[in-house]
């Protein structure tokens, strides 16, 4: 543990003075608020977060024109098809379905594709896909979503567009089906939901409350304890140790501070991630000492202190509100799995807008088929979630294909540190930037790194792994990459193509 | 005044004083901080601010000078449909298809993807590598150099540096020779002439091997001292060397006793072929690399005389009786020694390769009326003979006995493109009852080189043959759909038909 030296880049050197503001984060704490390499703002304790003087100083949208704008095809590719296999089982029988000798009755109009398939019973199965958000319907008796025939129609579909045909009835029936389950919706949505029992809402929420408390005390007195016995004992802290802690937070209602404790676990073990954990932990300790005067701060505050304690937002409320109406790209897609479930993050991006992100759930034996497919442009609404500077979001549909929009991509360090360092003086929870870059990836023997013209470089995630993939698409030259930059290393999702945009998952 | 790293190591407990703040910029900030009171909280908030400014308040390092970058490409991508099929080219069953996609690729002048080459590049084997060359493009050759493991694979051929021989390791030093062979055999052998004696015994034998390069009589003198080395595979390698140097004094001494050995016999009504084995060992055979004692389960006259045939070619005997290949092979293997006849001819075709005799001495063995020499297996003899037949006598070969021993599946690697219309459909029924019974050695891997090896119009007929009522064994399916597979290829390739089946 040596990692609370100075911080390397703070030199005092002309163009880096100090800037002072009344300013604090709503821990109490002074804020940073960086410009261009640091300048350090000191509140005078005023418990209430206000306006930030410097906030238009360093732009998110400050970027360098590299992508014009370019219209995005409606076909699929066999990437974005692939992306929405369930599981390598059903992928790897979906390529095997991938074969117009498979397939009877195949064809495709501007919306739907369909096709029989032979199965194992007496009649083909009737295999049908609205390529609009895309939804699956198969007459195989099949639990996972998409189905084999699904998947393989799409893929097929990808790669050998199916020949042109009118609807036959079974598809046509379908159609109509869904028309008029969306009417049904439409109507639903404008007639006042049912109101909840308030009272025993308010009952569930202090109740709520109350364990949190008691959460977020133990976690003050865990920290306490580290800051007391020394960080050095984390040095042989066993997986039972973080284990322990966030278990006790997850009982405490307190997800989110689990989250950030398991995240941080993984980073123990490494004399590379020390600085990184040791961060963290003071970040942790931010968030304790912001919740536990949450009553203190003003409602923006409190709506993102409840948010990174797990507070879930009424989803149907954010519907209801007016969102930002753009075309947005869809840059990058991660999915994770934990406790059976996957969690499919997708990095939207918008012309002048700061990225978004939309996290949907689904059962591990199922995908998601969902209109944000990786390298698509959509233009629709999108309802960010309550927060100080908040990137997640919700996407109102309908949606509908369109042209790229002209994205910007970020080529000069020095620009990305300072829209992170500007990211993190708003909202010190708010670790990692992702953004969209234009630069050179490099190695030696200290290392993998993204360099830009003038020499400066951004350390690559230590186990990103497709480094060589990275280095083979940019050829030695500037390539346009959507990543996260995390004030250490910088995580490359995905590669900007003219097409839209490619993983580097295999 | 404590540093605050120390502190933050340490903890509160064995502080002595506040710490002092780790930077100028940070001081006043610090000094609101309360040590006295409350030194956890104040040993946390240090550490938000620490963290928070190292997070966000770096400068980034300078890196050194970025190397060229790769030169614009002139040839096209391949296809994205195509591209996107590698993947499942890559890994598991589907594997020996990897060699088709890379050849069609090339033959459309077309380049790997950027996106895909490390992962083919890593995947590759030897034999891949001239495929995978013609797709590599500026960019895959640009990157070949980045990484040295993937810039070997390609450059095995190509000339190492001249100071391999001297500094290189035993690879590279093997490299240096081999590539010397083939530029300057003379420098070479005077490279290897002069560390001759402080080689290893195992280098020895590896460095003669390599002289089968531009072998030339120049390299005599030194292999004839070789051949008294005192590793016994290091004689036998000169021996082979010599034996099949056209002029050199061992190949005219070998020839003139195997001459000796086999007498042939015209009678009014009968031809015959006789061995007349040494009655003893010359004691001067020894300076010839000739072994005195024998093998286990092998009489001494019968080695010695086996010794000698095998390092004659079976040429000399066709030209002295200006009988075929068949007549004599027939003729030896009536007289008495006629399996030793067979067996010796089997073992000059190491040296002297004749697809006649290969062909016939293979044709004795698939039908049984040979049994294989000494040690070898059926599979060995075939493994061995086989790639010494024209492509034709291949397939009839595996046509006429490819129900015997599942021969069909076993040759399948060795067979090469089908000459005359109608045999690969005969392959298929060959293949078809092991792949309907699960029955096929070496499984789905094998059952993906079968569908590798017949033309796509097959498939229909394919799906027939292995189709069984109670649903397709595992290997079944594999095989229909790397054949599915192989269309799919093709088809985004945009072509109907690919060019190893015409």
């Amino acid at each position: 543990m040596g990692a609370c030296a100075a911080p390397p880049g703070l030199q005092d050197e002309a163009g880096t003075k100090s800037e002072t503001a009344a300013v604090s984060l709503p821990c109490g704490l002074p804020i940073l608020h960086f410009r261009r390499i640091t300048a350090l703002l000191v509140a005078a304790g005023e418990p209430v977060f206000r306006d930030r003087p410097h906030a238009t100083d360093v732009r998110l949208d400050n970027y360098i024109e590299v992508m014009p704008a370019s219209a995005v095809p409606r076909s699929w590719t066999p990437e974005q098809a692939t992306s929405l296999a369930p599981d390598s089982a059903s992928l790897k029988a979906a390529q095997g379905l991938a074969s117009a000798r498979k397939w009877t009755s195949l064809g495709h109009d501007d919306r739907f594709v369909w096709g029989l398939a032979q199965g194992s019973g007496k009649d083909p199965y009737q295999s049908q896909i609205d390529l609009d958000e895309p939804a699956f319907k198969c007459s195989c008796p099949s639990r996972k979503f998409p189905c084999k025939h699904g998947l393989g129609l799409l893929l097929l579909h990808a790669s050998q567009p199916v020949p042109e045909a009118a609807r036959p009835a079974w598809v046509e029936e379908w159609a109509a089906k869904r028309a008029e389950r969306v009417a049904k919706a439409e109507a639903k949505a404008a007639q006042p939901a049912e109101a909840p029992d308030p009272a025993a809402q308010a009952r569930r929420r202090e109740k709520r409350q109350a364990n949190m408390a008691a959460g977020l005390a133990f976690l003050d007195g865990w920290l306490r304890d580290l800051a007391r016995q020394g960080f050095a004992s984390l040095q042989g802290a066993t997986y039972a140790f973080w284990d322990e802690a966030a278990r006790r937070l997850v009982d405490a209602q307190a997800p989110g501070l689990a989250r950030r404790l398991k995240l941080l676990s993984s980073l123990t073990g490494s004399a590379a991630s020390e600085e990184q954990l040791l961060a963290g932990l003071g970040r942790l300790h931010l968030l304790v000492s912001a919740a536990q005067r949450r009553e203190a701060l003003t409602p923006e505050w409190q709506e993102e202190i409840d948010a990174q304690l797990g507070w879930t937002s009424d989803q149907d409320e954010l519907r209801t509100r007016t969102g930002e109406q753009a075309v947005w790209f869809t840059a990058a897609q991660t999915s994770s799995e934990e406790s059976g479930v996957i969690t499919r993050t997708t990095y939207l991006f918008a012309e002048n807008r700061p990225p978004a992100l939309v996290l949907e759930f689904s059962h591990a034996s199922q995908a998601l088929a969902s209109t944000l497919a990786l390298g698509r442009s959509c233009s629709g609404e999108l309802v960010r979630f309550p927060g100080v500077r908040a990137e997640r979001a919700l996407f109102k549909g309908p949606s509908s294909d369109a042209e790229r929009p002209a994205l910007r991509c970020l080529d000069s360090c020095a620009e990305l540190l300072a829209a992170h360092a500007e990211q993190l003086a708003a909202n010190p929870w708010r670790d990692e930037l992702p953004t969209l870059v234009r630069l050179t990836p490099a190695f030696d023997s200290s290392g993998w790194r993204l360099q830009d013209a003038t020499g400066a470089l951004l350390p690559l995630a230590r186990d990103f792994a497709a480094r060589w993939e990275l280095l083979a698409c940019s050829g030695g030259h500037p390539v346009a990459l959507c990543g996260l930059w995390n004030g250490f290393h910088f995580r490359p999702l995905s590669l900007l193509t003219a097409e839209g945009a490619a993983s580097f998952s295999p | 005044m404590p540093s605050f790293q120390q502190t933050v190591l340490l903890g509160t407990e064995r502080m002595s004083a506040p710490p002092t703040a780790p930077h100028p910029a940070l001081a006043p900030a610090w000094e609101l901080l309360d040590w006295t009171s409350d030194r956890e909280r104040a040993l946390l908030e240090g550490l938000a601010l620490v963290g928070g400014t190292r997070t966000a308040a770096q400068l980034s390092a300078q890196g050194p000078a970025l190397p060229a970058g790769a030169t614009a490409e002139s040839a096209a991508e391949a296809p994205a449909a195509a591209a996107a099929l590698l993947p499942q080219l890559l890994s598991g069953d589907f594997r020996p298809l990897l060699g088709e996609w890379l050849a069609l690729c090339g033959s459309r002048g077309l380049i790997l993807p950027p996106l895909a080459l490390p992962r083919v590049l890593a995947a590759a084997t030897r034999t891949e590598k001239e495929a995978l060359a013609a797709v590599l493009g500026e960019r895959g050759r640009w990157l070949l150099r980045q990484n040295p493991d993937w810039h070997n694979l390609l450059a095995a051929d190509s000339a190492p540096p001249d100071n391999a021989w001297e500094e290189g390791s035993p690879a590279e030093r093997l490299a240096w020779l081999r590539a010397r062979r083939r530029s300057a055999p003379e420098a070479a052998r005077l490279a290897v002439q002069k560390g001759w004696a402080s080689e290893s015994a195992d280098f020895r034998e590896e460095l003669l091997a390599l002289f089968a390069e531009n072998l030339g009589l120049a390299d005599e003198p030194f292999l004839v001292t070789c051949l008294g080395d005192r590793r016994k595979g290091a004689r036998q390698g000169a021996q082979r060397l010599l034996a099949t140097l056209d002029g050199s004094a061992l190949a005219t001494r070998l020839r003139e006793r195997a001459a000796r050995l086999v007498s042939y016999q015209k009678g009014f009504l009968s031809k015959k072929l006789e061995l007349e084995p040494p009655a003893a060992f010359d004691p001067a055979w020894k300076a010839d690399a000739l072994e005195e004692k024998a093998p286990a389960g092998l009489g001494e006259k019968a080695f010695w005389a086996q010794q000698i045939l095998s390092c004659a070619p079976f040429q000399d005997l066709r030209a002295r009786t200006q009988l075929d290949t068949e007549t004599l092979c027939n003729l030896a293997s009536k007289g008495e020694w006629g399996e030793l006849l067979l067996h010796s001819w089997f073992l000059s075709l190491d040296l002297f390769p004749d697809a006649e005799l290969a062909a016939d001495l293979l044709r004795r063995v698939l039908a049984g009326s040979l049994k294989p020499p000494h040690g070898l297996q059926r599979h060995a003899v075939v493994e061995r003979l086989l790639p010494l037949c024209p492509v034709a006598e291949r397939w009839r070969l595996v046509l006429d006995h490819g129900e015997e021993g599942l021969l069909a599946w076993q040759c399948l690697h060795l067979l090469g493109e089908a000459p005359e219309k109608g045999q690969p459909a005969r392959l298929l029924a060959l293949l078809a009852p092991a792949l309907r019974q699960g029955t096929v050695p070496g499984g789905a891997p094998q059952a993906v080189l079968a569908a590798r090896h017949l033309p796509l119009g097959l498939r229909e007929e394919a799906a027939r043959r292995v189709h069984r009522d109670e649903g397709l064994t595992r290997t079944a399916d594999c095989f229909l759909r790397a054949l599915d597979l192989r269309a799919t290829l093709h088809a985004s390739f945009n072509v109907s038909k690919g060019p190893l089946h015409p």
